[in-house]
């Protein structure tokens, strides 16, 4: 009823203000500076690669929801003979006290995908507020907490998670926030960047000038124009903080045996490669599947920002 | 009537672009025919297709455009269907392209003789003595002084309009027939823009080239071509002798299109001025005295005087326009009108408010929400001031609900009265920027700034990123909002066709200090200083007089009604 009331008036105006205003017209794609393109998230194209990546994806948080729906085995019993080779009943074969691999892949996930869920929260929240802080001050703040974050670049990510851990004590929590400290300064140097720019924006200058204070500015009008590159390095780092998890658990500072874990599943087949190679390799597998798969969908939000700013 | 006469015969030319929901026409079949020294304009607003028009007629198709029928004869060779690799050959020699962006299309890593003397190269010259002096000689030509200087530049150390000229003085050349010449002089000062056009008009009597120009602006058109096409939607509406089409002379009458156009376009219109809102009897709204204004210098480089001694004042409820050139500091009064600059020396009083200047503390708190809230400010782009992840109905009520204290619901109910009241339909209220027009952005941040309800209205350059017949349009409803609200503006604008129109009194600024102050009439009637009568001589002057025969009258009111 609206709609058909409104629709002549909304006719009227396109026609009086011109033809740009008319989807479709010879003149939107003459011009397309001027015309910027609606929507352009709607438009990544969904290519078999990113399909893929998110059916792998989605199959692995199903697992860390519901693990006992895809496995008949509990990841503690022992169902079979020690070291069996893949097979049909054990898809992943056993490992060398007899429990299903498979069943203890799909019960790691949830251990996985929290930890890692976890450790970007951390990096995401302290290094989005730091970087945005830093950039909305300016002057000594900027430099004080860009230096930090310089000096928190500077140490290799897994000796900084390690020292943490060392700090705090093995356990999944600690692991996971050690992980997280060391993804806080990609975070920080990403959005410090994003916020210049958008900071310096006519329309944040007439936020203000509409009455916006720092803060209202900053969550209202700053924050919600930088952080579509933040999301692409969040996919990022989120594959990256399994892969760091795994390895803490594979050295043996994540997660208390007998509970699954990814890295520590893997760590104990390592002695045995020559003998049953399956212990590692296909738990191994899942890792990198799951990690290529955050890398791609990065990779498209990461490429659907920069087009939408173009 | 033989073809071989005219420097470019373009008969019955449709070009389409390939997109993703098929075949776009945006040329729908134009005849251009060009005779040698004569000057042929090509006119239409955003989207009309003009520079599509004018590159496919000298055998260049922008990338996904496709030639739908049609042919094109330069000089007296048939072009039609040329590949890009074949056209080499005669590009630069037969024809000269000025493009529109002279910053954008030198290249700011070679020194302008380089890039001049690169058309000789191409087309076979070798000796670089040669070159070297051909080069001076057309940098000479094109009216720069100190030639061997210029030559040596690189792109940054020169003016606009010195680079513009540096582009003429590539496309001339090898003096091809033909010079194609796209919004040339758009992006210039009025004063340049002058020069430069009538450089062209020199060059192109000398050497009997002739001239196709492409322009938004009608009145440049109306001074300068012997012809006129006028396009829309890629459909020709008008076209033939200026006089006729824009003048009615032979009894032609321009289509509706073209009419409208006409009465848009201000510079056209026989010089009116404004009938003043009422003036009330109250102190000024806006009182500047003495204002100056010096930016450090960085690095050991001496420090900017942007503004000294700029006095005015203004009555509540009136217009005053600020004019001048780019770098004539207006934009820098509408910043510290605004608190969003300190001035250096002098006092702003705004809407009652003291702007702190030298040494003094800034505006705080409740000092500082009144301020905001009674002086607002229009942005020259729409496009760059509205938040791109907000809906136009949330961008207007957040200073509804920052200044009225309103809830969310309720001002978002106020801020969609406030967008009908600039005649936006609700059912545009969800949408955001991106998916409207230039002007009608303009309508969202004029709501914007009206919502807390202001006493005075900055405005800078708000018109002059807009097509003209909107242009009007948005000029009609500022006029309309301050017979209704009481506002006072402080408007800042290039445009002297412009301010003639809107404005009551005018200060004229060039190099930070005020030229001449005064009513508009006066100012523009019986200009004082030196500088206005050349800024005045640089209105293109149309050498036909339009209102005359039976337009529609060009009242603000009856546009305004229609928008």
């Amino acid at each position: 009823m609206t709609a058909l009331a409104t629709a002549p008036l909304l006719g009227d105006l396109a026609d009086a203000e011109g033809s740009a205003a008319t989807p479709g017209s010879p003149g939107s794609s003459a011009s397309p500076a001027s015309e910027p393109a609606p929507r352009r998230l709607r438009r990544v194209r969904l290519s078999p690669t990113l399909l893929l990546s998110s059916a792998a994806l989605l199959v692995v948080v199903a697992w860390a929801v519901a693990p006992a729906l895809f496995s008949p085995f509990s990841p503690y019993a022992q169902v079979a003979g020690a070291l069996q080779a893949p097979s049909l009943a054990h898809p992943f074969g056993t490992d060398s006290v007899g429990r299903d691999q498979l069943a203890r892949v799909i019960f790691g996930a949830r251990e996985s995908l929290l930890g890692a869920a976890l450790a970007v929260s951390v990096g995401l929240v302290v290094g989005v507020l730091l970087g945005a802080v830093a950039a909305s001050l300016g002057g000594v703040a900027d430099a004080v907490v860009m230096r930090i974050v310089d000096v928190l670049l500077a140490i290799p990510g897994l000796l900084l998670a390690l020292t943490v851990v060392v700090l705090l004590g093995t356990g999944t929590a600690n692991a996971a926030l050690a992980v997280g400290v060391g993804s806080i300064a990609g975070f920080a140097r990403l959005t410090r960047s994003e916020v210049v720019q958008v900071r310096r924006t006519e329309y944040v200058e007439a936020a203000y000038g509409s009455g916006g204070t720092f803060l209202s500015v900053l969550f209202g009008h700053i924050l919600p124009n930088s952080l579509r590159p933040v999301l692409a390095l969040l996919a990022l780092q989120f594959g990256g903080a399994i892969l760091a998890l795994s390895t803490l658990g594979f050295l043996g500072y994540g997660v208390t045996p007998p509970d699954p874990e990814w890295g520590m599943i893997i760590a104990q087949g390592r002695n045995l490669l020559g003998a049953a190679w399956w212990v590692t390799a296909l738990p191994g597998l899942v890792l990198l599947v799951v990690v290529l798969a955050t890398n791609r969908i990065s990779q498209v939000i990461g490429s659907s920002a920069s087009g939408a700013r173009r | 009537m033989s073809a071989g006469n005219a420097v470019l015969d373009v008969r019955d030319l449709a070009v389409a672009y390939e997109t993703r929901r098929g075949r776009v026409t945006a040329v729908d079949g134009i005849d251009i025919r060009i005779e040698p020294g004569e000057a042929v304009a090509l006119v239409g607003e955003t989207g009309s297709g003009k520079t599509t028009a004018a590159l496919a007629s000298i055998g260049l198709l922008p990338r996904g455009a496709v030639r739908l029928r049609g042919s094109v004869q330069l000089g007296a060779q048939d072009i039609t269907g040329w590949s890009p690799r074949r056209l080499e050959r005669i590009l630069g020699r037969d024809v000269g392209l000025v493009p529109q962006d002279p910053t954008a299309s030198l290249d700011p890593l070679k020194t302008v003789g380089w890039q001049i003397g690169e058309v000789l190269r191409i087309h076979g010259e070798r000796d670089r003595a040669r070159i070297a002096r051909e080069v001076e000689g057309l940098l000479e030509r094109v009216g720069l002084a100190d030639t061997a200087r210029i030559a040596r530049s690189y792109p940054h150390e020169l003016s606009g309009g010195q680079r513009q000229r540096v582009l003429i003085a590539g496309a001339i050349a090898l003096r091809p027939g033909l010079i194609v010449a796209d919004e040339s002089t758009s992006a210039l000062d009025v004063t340049v823009q002058r020069t430069v056009l009538d450089l062209l008009d020199d060059l192109r009597r000398e050497d009997r080239s002739g001239l196709l120009f492409v322009t938004h602006d009608l009145a440049v058109a109306a001074e300068r071509a012997d012809r006129i096409i006028v396009l829309e939607g890629g459909i020709v509406q008008d076209a033939g002798d200026v006089r006729a089409v824009l003048g009615g002379a032979g009894g032609h009458r321009a289509a509706p299109y073209t009419q409208r156009l006409i009465a848009n376009a201000p510079a056209l219109r026989p010089a009116r001025f404004r009938e003043a809102p009422p003036t009330r009897d109250e102190p000024a709204a806006i009182t500047v005295a003495g204002l100056g204004k010096v930016f450090p210098g960085h690095r050991g480089r001496p420090d900017v005087r942007a503004l000294e001694g700029v006095s005015f004042a203004v009555a509540p409820g009136t217009t005053h326009a600020i004019v001048g050139e780019s770098g004539s500091g207006k934009s820098t009064v509408a910043r510290i009108a605004l608190g969003f600059e300190t001035a250096t020396a002098g006092t702003v009083r705004v809407a009652g408010t003291d702007v702190p200047g030298a040494g003094g503390r800034g505006l705080r708190g409740a000092d500082l929400r009144r301020f905001r809230r009674s002086v607002q400010l229009v942005y020259q782009s729409p496009y760059a001031s509205l938040n791109p992840s907000l809906s136009i109905v949330d961008t207007v009520a957040e200073p509804l609900r920052r200044f009225g204290g309103l809830s969310r619901r309720a001002a978002r109910r106020a801020a969609g009265e406030l967008l009908e009241r600039v005649a936006l339909a609700p059912a545009l209220h969800d949408r955001r920027p991106r998916e409207l027009s230039g002007g009608q952005r303009q309508r969202v941040a004029i709501a914007r700034a009206l919502a807390p309800r202001p006493d005075v209205l900055v405005l800078d350059e708000p018109v002059s990123a807009l097509d003209v017949t909107v242009q009007a349009q948005i000029l009609a409803l500022l006029d309309d909002l301050q017979r209704e609200y009481g506002l006072t503006y402080l408007f800042i604008s290039h445009d002297l066709a412009v301010v003639r129109q809107i404005s009551d009194t005018v200060t004229v600024l060039a190099h930070g200090r005020v030229e001449e102050t005064g009513t508009t009439r006066d100012v523009f009637e019986r200009p004082q200083s030196a500088y206005t009568v050349a800024l005045l001589d640089a209105i293109p002057v149309p050498s036909i007089t339009v209102g005359d025969q039976s337009l529609p009258p060009a009242d603000p009111a009856t546009i305004g009604a229609s928008a």
